[in-house]
């Protein structure tokens, strides 16, 4: 079977496009000829036949399309076109009628004036909320601390109604004012969802860096005053202004003294995962999931080998339990786990080659 | 039409969306997915067509072929996979209980299908619309539309790919994703109490 996926790997794409391509070829011609080279392919592999059956089966269902044909009107190809407002000549029925309302998305049968009523009554209301705001942010001004402890996740809704989650063993600190939000990183990561305001800026300080939002949901890693990493998974952010550091979503920043290193990430999710409890590794080597592990517990993980620690691994893992890990580990490797008194005070987990 | 072998292929079809999201735990990217999807179904079809003793759960077994395709994968690529294989028990019968959201009754089928032909370019979709709401011929298609029936045929294998996305694969992408990540939780959550 693996060999067959070498044989066959990149090629999904080809062989859903052949199927396809052969059930359109039949459909209309039953020539025994046809019949034969299509038994032919169909033979040549099982994912052939699988595509086959599968697009097959698709098209076959999609015969239920033919409810919307009216007998009594002459057929129209535009009957599906995006937009076409329905008009009496080609909708007679009212079953029809209510089958194609439900199917098409909801025009925009809203016109022009009463939208821009629509947006100024919003605009209204907003600078209403603003305003009020503005007269009661006295109350926010005073500065709230949150922290974490090792290994404890926390979610938080400050006053404006951006929501900051705080990973393990992290500080930080809120003061809201009328001109502006400032959360100080003191100490560990956090995500910020923010609610975007532009007459009240959302600057997050971390050690040397100050990340302003620009409407947007990002992470800060506070690694030490120097060295900072943002990663910006909806909107922009600008890392100290007046520069023209803007980072965008998918986007990771490492701030490292006074130079700014960016670069695209695909994998937000993954990197975001402990929002969600979780750390998912993909490929990573044991060392490096190691340390990370070992940022949400005391009790450490140590791998002695060192040919060990180069080894790659992927899953999902609880990050309060080292020691699930290490269980799988050593399944996994034959690695030995053994739990011995740490330097720091707190027991370790001593990951070496295994003897059996 | 429908032959014994093919009975698990044509059941995993009608989850599709969550073989996907299994192998997605796997390879994190889509394109990944496309072919392990695909050799997944084959293997279906290749079990299909052995005898086979009871299969207790259809929907269990296909998810373990995807699982075993999945890891012959990272095996491959040299990506020992922990943790993933430990507990699979677990999340079967987490998946068991998402399948009432998935079955798809003919109305709702009906707009997912009108809705994407709307998205199809304007000639891909009028030789669609002929063919499969009034059941023209691709000759008389050709002929309505004056092109070749070489374009015809193009046309509507890309219309035939765009109903296989649409009827099983994207329909209920969107929270899925989000589902995976409350069974996996789940899931820990489980194995944790119980070790």
């Amino acid at each position: 079977m693996t060999r067959a996926h070498d044989q066959l790997s990149r090629t999904a794409d080809t062989i859903e496009q052949e199927a396809a391509e052969w059930l359109v070829k039949v459909e209309q011609d039953g020539a025994p000829e046809t019949s034969r080279a299509l038994a032919a392919w169909l033979a040549a592999h099982p994912r052939h036949r699988a595509a086959f059956l599968r697009i097959s089966t698709a098209w076959r269902r999609a015969d239920v399309l033919k409810r919307l044909a009216d007998p009594n009107e002459e057929p129209d190809p535009d009957l599906l076109a995006p937009e076409r407002p329905p008009t009496a000549e080609s909708i007679t029925e009212p079953v029809v009628q209510a089958a194609l309302a439900a199917l098409r998305p909801p025009r925009s049968s809203v016109s022009a004036p009463s939208q821009v009523r629509r947006f100024a009554m919003a605009a209204a209301l907003l600078v209403a909320i603003v305003g009020a705001f503005a007269i009661f942010s006295d109350r926010f001004a005073s500065a709230e601390t949150y922290a974490t402890a090792v290994g404890e996740f926390r979610r938080v809704t400050l006053p404006d109604g951006s929501v900051v989650a705080l990973n393990t063993d992290t500080q930080l600190r809120v003061s809201f004012s009328s001109s502006r939000r400032k959360v100080e990183l003191i100490r560990g990561e956090a995500k910020f969802e923010v609610v975007h305001d532009e007459k009240q800026p959302f600057v997050v300080a971390a050690g040397e860096t100050a990340v302003y939002d620009v409407g947007t949901a990002f992470v800060v890693r506070l690694r030490d005053p120097k060295s900072v990493d943002v990663l910006v998974e909806e909107g922009r952010v600008v890392i100290n202004p007046p520069s023209e550091n803007f980072v965008s979503a998918d986007e990771m920043a490492l701030v490292r003294g006074n130079t700014i290193q960016r670069r695209a990430v695909d994998d937000i999710r993954r990197r975001t995962a402990w929002t969600e409890h979780m750390l998912i590794f993909s490929g990573e080597t044991l060392s490096e999931a190691a340390a990370e592990f070992n940022r949400y517990n005391r009790r450490h993980i140590v791998i002695t080998d060192a040919a060990m620690s180069r080894q790659t691994i992927g899953g999902a893992f609880n990050p309060n339990s080292p020691e699930r890990f290490a269980t799988a580990v050593e399944k996994m490797f034959g690695a030995r786990a053994q739990v011995t008194a740490g330097t720091s005070g707190s027991s370790e987990i001593r990951l070496s080659r295994g003897t059996h | 039409m429908a032959k014994i072998e093919d009975r698990f292929l044509l059941h995993a079809l009608e989850f599709e969306s969550v073989l996907r999201a299994c192998l997605y735990r796997y390879t994190r990217n889509t394109s990944d997915v496309d072919e392990l999807l695909q050799e997944t179904y084959a293997r279906l079809l290749v079990a299909g067509s052995t005898a086979q003793p009871n299969v207790r759960s259809m929907r269990a077994f296909c998810l373990t072929v995807a699982r075993n395709v999945a890891l012959d994968w990272l095996r491959h690529r040299q990506i020992v996979p922990i943790e993933l294989v430990a507990d699979m028990e677990a999340l079967d019968v987490l998946d068991e209980g998402a399948q009432i959201e998935e079955i798809v009754n003919a109305h709702q089928e009906l707009s997912l299908l009108a809705g994407a032909v709307e998205q199809l370019p304007t000639r891909c979709r009028q030789v669609f619309t002929l063919r499969k709401v009034y059941g023209y011929s691709q000759k008389e298609i050709a002929e309505r539309l004056q092109i070749s029936e070489n374009t015809v045929e193009q046309h509507l294998t890309k219309a035939a790919r765009r109903c296989a996305q649409v009827l099983f694969e994207s329909p209920r992408t969107a929270h899925q994703d989000n589902g995976m990540f409350a069974r996996l939780r789940r899931r820990m959550k489980n194995y944790d109490e119980s070790a």
